[in-house]
């Protein structure tokens, strides 16, 4: 993706006033920049037309049409079976942080009602828990544009509150998701990496496909402060005068540490991360990942 | 730090180490400046400071440190420390000197040895001391060119010093060894280079006159010399001296001490006695010395002399001069010696013109007894006759009015010198002011009293009791003996000093005014500040003669008559006439300012009439322009700009030139006593002071004990060497610090 400022560039992201123009706008441009549609399933059948975007698959285009017509138009299929996403979103205190005009809690409804769209668009099933240090609220799995509009009105109501506990809340949520799917979990992941990959495993044991979104902020990936700071820690964690300077090439170490651990874990778990950062256009994050998904399925493997 | 550093040569500067806390207290407001910000990721920060805490700490003091330190090594290394040699930084400083020479300029150096003079001979010994110096290694150099007063350079690096002696010339002045070390002293202290045992060396470059030296015999007295020796001890400095001379202890020099008249000049015509007075200070006598005498620039013919060793000869030429007023004289020894500065003298001499007096006669009579004036009328008109006064002048010039008469033009006192109110019943207050204003302007008021006066009409117009009125004292009651058949009063004390009075100081003459009976007086209480001249032996001790200063006059008051009904005085002619004459010629002398001084002496005077195109004429006939304007003076007189500085330092005849004003003369003499070349030796120095090192050969003492090559250690280099390495250790501190802290790519 571009560098500048595109359609889907955070900042343009930033400034639409309604989740749902924006996930449309997201699920939309990153559809439209792939060779191949982008898809959760394999295994598809005809759902409808849409107009041709360079870059379509000349193979899909819809010769009848266009002979009746005078338009080109490509065939859009969706999946066979019956995709279940659940969507699950940290909306505690630490997500409120942002060094942009936008917060990490911003980025990860943007993102999950980007996938909430794509799935719904494959008129797959999609569901939404927003939680802190436990469970908050929930729009139970659904499919159509009712849903769509449930899960986008929870996140946009949504405000980040509270500590965090994901490891504890995605072992309590786990026996309530009755029907098996993928579980998209969106937060920064900063809490206990033990409690963390407790909670995964017992998702994956339930025969659930977690996928991680690890959202983060720009600035906290690069620590590049300059002058003296006193930081007041986000879910009460506390005053801290430093000088980022002297204690950046620590920090970054630290939090790499701990990423670097999340990823370990998770891939034990075959459970796939995704890195998002704030500042990368989101409609590149979420198509990079799915392309890589769709040509791991059509290698055989998940 | 006593024991390891002495002291600072820029003590000042010291208190810059106090910026050392400047590091520090940036670094303390810039704790204090932590910008606020909220964190999520607060984890991984408290981890990251918990592991860099220590460390990072470690890194910012050390840092600190080392700006702190850079600082105050820099603040020391300008402050200049030193030390001394018990310090245990002896081992590891820089020897630097400081160095005092102080050049003996006095007149006496110009004693002529060969080729060259004893001045000459100081300042090539100076140049050498100074190139003995180290430009490099910082050593200074502070001359003082010592004369009557010290011409003090700035501390100047060595090469300064040597192109500073090009400039230095002898004085004609006396030698003021005192002030000469204690300008030293002074400038030492100033650079606080004083401080340290043997941190200074102050030499003596002399040709070791024992009048400088001894107590009584120099221009100055032995006490400030002492003390400025004594403040040198204390500082734990040694003088040393080096005598500049070859000659003899006691070299042979004739010295023209004195040209001036033998007696008092009376006036014009009148034959005066010049008296020019020879000293030969040498250990033998002169036979057939030359000796000459310009009158007003016309040489008179020279005389011969024998001045016998260690004594004194005169020539005494007789001299007639034609006019009053100023004349120059100039006497020489015609001999030539090496010493050739006192074998000339020049002497202005004023020959007054005769007294302008004024008797206001307050009770006339037919015959002189009865007249108030008439004896003093008398002794002041002396009948020609075939005395011995033929052809001479007449001093006085007196004329007699009645007090009616002293408020019209005949009786205008700015025509005459003295006014004498003889018995006067009392003035009009108009008169009062008149002579007020008269003798403020340096008129001289005689009055004596007598039965005519109103003593209370006096006392209201010419006293006051804050003593600003005229009279210089309060008239009191009138005071008679009894019967003055068997009783009288007479003086019983009298200023023998004064000079009115001086005549009568002689034993011989003294019973002409002590034994004179005084029957009536009116008795008197002085004003303050009055003089009292003369008492009575009455029981109050009444006053008999009192005098007083009003501004730039004088006022007397004689509290009986001048006539011979209260007192036989003017009947006793040996007394009347001393009395009277001197009385009126130390009356008039007013208060003009002296026209033969010392060698150094600012001129100044006052001219009657408004002086234009100012300008001194100096001794070797070069002319300049006066800086500055007239100032006006009370009695309309002008108070010329005062010549001083370098246009007074030769000796000989000045004169002032004006438009308007006439020509003024002043003489400026050196010290009679300059040309007395007795030496001390080297060993004669500890006696007069210990601080005081007599020096054959530089460094090397030839009287007293101790190291006279004083050294002081100096650290300065050392603590800039310290200073640069901190500064570099911070700087490569600084930049590992940034390198590890930079943004990693």
């Amino acid at each position: 993706m571009a560098q500048g400022v595109s359609a889907l560039d955070p900042a343009v992201l930033d400034r639409l006033s309604s989740l749902s123009l924006v996930a449309r706008t997201v699920v939309e441009g990153f559809m439209a920049g792939q060779h191949r549609s982008a898809r959760l399933g394999s295994s598809v059948e005809f759902a409808q037309h849409r107009e041709y975007v360079p870059g379509d698959d000349l193979r899909r285009v819809d010769w009848k049409v266009y002979a009746r017509q005078d338009r080109l138009v490509v065939k859009q299929y969706v999946e066979e079976t019956n995709l279940v996403c659940h969507l699950l979103v940290d909306a505690s205190e630490s997500m409120d942080y942002g060094s942009r005009p936008w917060t990490k809690f911003d980025y990860a409804r943007w993102a999950a009602a980007s996938l909430a769209q794509l799935v719904l668009m494959q008129r797959d099933t999609a569901g939404l828990v927003l939680f802190d240090e436990a469970f908050r609220s929930k729009v139970r799995p659904g499919n159509g544009a009712l849903q769509r509009r449930e899960i986008i009105d929870a996140l946009e109501k949504a405000e980040p509150n509270g500590p965090t506990k994901i490891g504890s809340v995605i072992e309590w949520i786990t026996p309530k998701l009755k029907q098996r799917g993928i579980v998209c979990i969106f937060s920064d992941f900063f809490d206990d990496l033990e409690a963390i990959t407790q909670g995964l495993r017992r998702l994956v044991h339930a025969g659930h496909e977690p996928i991680v979104f690890q959202v983060l902020d720009a600035e906290e990936l690069a620590f590049d402060f300059n002058g003296l700071l006193r930081l007041e820690g986000l879910e009460a964690s506390g005053l801290q005068k430093i000088d980022p300077r002297a204690i950046r090439e620590a920090y970054l170490e630290e939090i790499e540490k701990h990423n670097r651990e999340l990823a370990r874990q998770a891939a034990l778990l075959r459970i796939d991360v995704v890195p998002m950062s704030t500042a990368q256009g989101l409609d590149a994050v979420l198509s990079t990942y799915l392309a890589h998904r769709t040509a791991r399925a059509r290698g055989g493997r998940r | 730090m006593g024991g390891w550093i002495s002291g600072f040569v820029n003590a000042g500067i010291v208190a810059g180490a106090a910026l050392a806390a400047v590091p520090l207290i940036i670094h303390l407001l810039n704790r204090r400046r932590h910008k606020p910000m909220r964190w999520a990721a607060m984890r991984f920060v408290q981890a990251a400071h918990k592991r860099t805490r220590r460390r990072v700490q470690m890194e910012n003091w050390l840092l600190l440190l080392l700006r702190m330190g850079a600082i105050a090594l820099l603040a020391l290394a300008i402050a200049r420390p030193f030390t001394g040699s018990e310090s245990p930084l002896a081992g590891i400083t820089e020897t630097r000197r400081d160095l005092i020479v102080v050049l003996d300029g006095s007149a006496s150096t110009g004693w002529r040895e060969g080729v060259e003079t004893v001045f000459e001979r100081g300042v090539a010994r100076t140049r050498e001391l100074v190139r003995g110096l180290s430009g490099p290694r910082g050593d200074r150099a502070l001359l003082v060119l010592a004369g009557a007063y010290p011409r003090t350079s700035p501390w100047v690096s060595p090469e300064q010093a040597s192109a500073l002696l090009d400039t230095f010339q002898p004085t004609e002045e006396s030698l003021d060894l005192a002030t000469a070390l204690a300008s030293a002293i002074e400038a030492a202290e100033r650079e606080n280079s004083v401080g340290a045992r043997g941190a200074l060396e102050v030499r003596l470059l002399s040709d070791l006159q024992r009048r400088s030296f001894q107590p009584g015999a120099a221009s100055t007295g032995a006490a400030p010399l002492v003390e400025a020796l004594d403040r040198l001890q204390t500082l734990g400095v040694h003088v040393l001296v080096e005598d500049v001379s070859a000659a003899a202890s006691q070299p042979q020099n004739l010295s023209l001490v004195s040209v001036a008249p033998s007696t008092r000049v009376l006036g014009p015509v009148t034959p005066t006695d010049i008296r020019v007075e020879v000293h030969n200070f040498g250990p033998e006598t002169k036979n057939g010395v030359r000796v000459a005498l310009e009158v007003d620039g016309e040489r008179r013919p020279a005389q011969i002399i024998d001045v016998p060793a260690r004594g004194r000869a005169e020539a005494v030429f007789a001299v007639s001069f034609a006019r009053a007023g100023e004349h120059t004289l100039v006497g020489r020894v015609e001999d030539g010696d090496k010493l050739p500065l006192d074998n000339t003298r020049a002497s202005v001499l004023e020959v007054p013109a005769p007294a302008r007096v004024l008797l206001v006669n307050g009770a006339p009579g037919s015959v002189i007894e009865e007249d108030a004036v008439g004896y003093l009328r008398a002794v002041l008109e002396p009948q020609v006759d075939d005395g011995p006064g033929v052809g001479t002048a007449n001093p006085f010039e007196p004329r007699t009015i009645t007090p009616e008469d002293l408020g019209s033009a005949a009786g205008d006192p700015n025509a005459y010198d003295v006014i004498w109110l003889a018995n006067v019943e009392s003035l009009p207050a108009a008169t009062v002011d008149r002579l007020e204003a008269w003798v403020a302007a340096g008129g001289a008021l005689i009055v004596s009293l007598g039965d005519r006066v109103d003593p209370v009409r006096w006392n209201a117009r010419a006293w006051r009791a804050d003593g600003t009125g005229l009279l210089p004292a309060e008239l009191g009651a009138r005071v008679a003996v009894r019967s003055r058949s068997d009783t009288w009063q007479r003086v019983k004390a009298f200023a023998e000093d004064h000079p009115a009075l001086a005549f009568f100081a002689d034993e011989r003459f003294q019973p002409l005014l002590t034994e004179v009976p005084v029957y009536e007086y009116y008795a008197s209480r002085p004003v303050p500040g009055a003089k009292v001249l003369a008492t009575l032996d009455d029981d109050a001790s009444n006053p008999l003669l009192v005098e007083r200063a009003y501004d730039r006059g004088h006022v007397f008051l004689w509290t009986s008559t001048i006539d011979p009904s209260w007192t036989r005085l003017p009947q006793s002619p040996a007394t009347l006439v001393p009395f009277v004459h001197e009385l009126l010629r130390y009356a008039r002398t007013g208060q003009d300012a002296p026209r033969n001084l010392p060698i150094g002496t600012a001129l100044a005077a006052e001219v009657g009439t408004f002086p234009r195109g100012i300008q001194v004429v100096r001794p070797d006939g070069t002319k300049r322009a006066i800086d500055g304007e007239p100032e006006s003076v009370r009695g309309n007189r002008w108070k010329l700009p005062v010549v001083t500085g370098r246009d007074v330092e030769a000796s000989g005849l000045y004169r002032i030139e004006t438009e308007g004003a006439g020509t003024l003369a002043f003489a400026l003499q050196i010290d009679p006593f300059e040309g007395d070349l007795d030496r001390l030796s080297l060993d004669e120095l500890p006696r007069v002071h210990p601080a005081l090192l007599g020096v054959r050969e530089a460094g090397r003492a030839e009287s007293g004990t101790g190291d006279t090559t004083p050294r002081r250690g100096e650290l300065w280099r050392l603590v800039a060497a310290l200073c640069l390495g901190f500064l570099v250790l911070e700087s490569l501190w600084g930049a590992w610090i940034g390198r590890r802290r930079r943004v990693r790519a």
